[in-house]
């Protein structure tokens, strides 16, 4: 029993964190596409965020893990099954993206313009002052929201169960219509879910303070 | 070598902000830029170091010439100006510290990302800091600075590029009015230094106590410019009516 939970929790993790990757790179495309000067990708940029954050996260699912086999025989003609893993990361990843985007786009625009227009008066370059002097302050901004989100997402892995991904709630259901011990099962898993939620919560507040650790502590 | 402009104008969409502007500011000389709010002050101030491009005019500063037109190509302006920034420093009106960074990574960032060993930088820093009183504030976070030293830090900071010309916008407008005196010993003290230094500001009794010129501007137009001697003998009625309101 321990090892499946054990590997049911390795299933969740793994899931959690490669859509976690895979989101935080979206977000970041999506966040500088939304504020980019091509009027075109901001428009498709802002209509695909629209439609990932305007679905049922489940919907997502699905239509990456049965539409993407299909999509890939119309192109290729080719049969490709994708892995429960592979489509609920990518639809996963692409839900985080969506909304960790918009956390993003208003972090970046919290960031005092004077900022930037200090670095550019000592001769610094858009891209240097960007990477040292935004997207630090932008992050601290973000973390909340972005914690808050992974957050979510930990707890949406339980909908790749329904495409056959062994995780948590998949291992807790399986092993409840075995034993008729439903509410010993489903227990394990919702402990499991808070353990990981709690050992997150620790990790963000500790990002959190060193984050901030520039702010005043002492008044002069 | 010191700063002269011919003709500068620029428009913010259909309103004219400056309005063919020209002067000469000699080299080591502190100019004050005098006039009420909306005068265009800080627009030109900022042209001087092309935060804001002029849309005609020539402009000579710190050894490099630009001449505005229409066909101004941006690539090749926005290449110059980042020398020209280099040898033209700024002071903002709300400082603008990286909050982020301590007292010493705002000094010397700036240092190194033009090629200066972080070591050089570092001991320039630190002379620097010496040099504004604030050498117990190294390793300090900008926030827990008062305002009046996170001004003498930005100064510090655009020292450290060694230029030959520093602009202050308004630089006791976000002070307590007592610590005024302090700001005014620095400028005293840097343009003993031989540095040109165009002061922003709307505050008569700031500009009396620093100024070796003022240019006085009203309605994006040059009033009066001459020496310090123009406090004490005004030429135009609009300039004496603005120093005794
Ligand atoms: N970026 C801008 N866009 C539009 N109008 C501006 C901009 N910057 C300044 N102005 C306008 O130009 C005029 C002069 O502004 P400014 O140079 O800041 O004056 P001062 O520093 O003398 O108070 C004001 O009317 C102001 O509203
Ligand atoms: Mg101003």
């Amino acid at each position: 029993m321990a090892v499946l939970f054990f590997n049911a929790t390795l299933m969740t993790l793994g899931l959690a964190l490669s859509s976690l990757i895979l989101g935080l790179i979206l977000a970041s495309v999506f966040a500088l596409l939304e504020l980019g000067r091509f009027r075109t990708l901001r428009y498709l940029t802002t209509t695909l965020v629209m439609v990932l954050r305007g679905l049922p996260e489940i919907l997502v699912v699905f239509f990456i893990y049965f539409g993407s086999s299909h999509a890939i025989f119309m192109l290729t003609d080719e049969y490709v099954e994708v892995s429960p893993f592979t489509a609920g990361t990518i639809a996963l990843g692409l839900i985080y993206g969506a909304y960790a985007s918009q956390t993003l786009r208003g972090a970046l625009m919290a960031v005092h313009k004077g900022q930037l227009e200090s670095a550019k008066a000592l001769g610094i370059n858009a891209r240097r002052s960007f990477i040292k002097i935004v997207l630090p302050q932008a992050l601290r901004h973000a973390l909340p929201g972005l914690g808050n989100q992974w957050l979510v997402l930990l707890k949406d892995t339980a909908l790749v169960a329904l495409i056959g991904t062994t995780e948590l709630l998949h291992q807790a259901q399986m092993l409840s219509s075995k034993t008729f011990e439903p509410f010993t099962w489903y227990s394990v898993a919702a402990v499991i879910y808070l353990i990981i939620t709690i050992i997150s919560q620790r990790l963000l507040n500790n990002m959190k303070a060193k984050a901030s650790q520039h702010e005043r502590v002492v008044t002069a | 070598m010191g700063i002269e402009v011919q003709g500068l104008s620029k428009a913010f969409g259909s309103t004219t902000v400056l309005k063919d502007i020209s002067f000469f500011i000699p080299r080591g000389e502190t100019t004050v830029l005098l006039g009420a709010s909306g005068a265009g002050k800080s627009t030109l101030m900022r042209m001087l170091n092309l935060l804001e491009t002029p849309d005609t005019g020539t402009m000579k500063i710190a050894g490099m010439n630009f001449s505005f037109s229409e066909k101004t190509d941006e690539k090749q302006l926005n290449k110059q100006a980042s020398s020209l920034r280099r040898k033209v420093g700024m002071v903002f009106q709300q400082y603008n510290l990286w909050p982020h960074m301590t007292v010493l990574q705002n000094l010397i960032e700036a240092p190194i990302v033009q090629g200066t060993p972080k070591q050089d930088a570092i001991i320039r820093a630190k002379e620097l800091l010496d040099r504004v009183g604030l050498t117990d504030k190294t390793n300090a976070w900008p926030s827990s600075l008062s305002g009046g030293q996170q001004q003498r830090v930005a100064i510090a900071r655009a020292l450290m590029l060694s230029p030959d010309v520093l602009l202050f916008d308004e630089p006791t407008a976000a002070l307590d009015p007592a610590i005024t005196n302090q700001v005014v010993e620095v400028i005293k003290e840097l343009s003993q230094s031989g540095i040109t230094q165009v002061v922003v500001t709307h505050e008569v009794e700031f500009a009396r106590k620093i100024a070796s010129r003022v240019i006085y501007l009203e309605n994006g137009e040059i009033v009066e410019d001459g020496t310090a001697d123009h406090f004490k003998n005004p030429q135009t009625e609009a300039f004496k009516a603005y120093l005794e309101h």
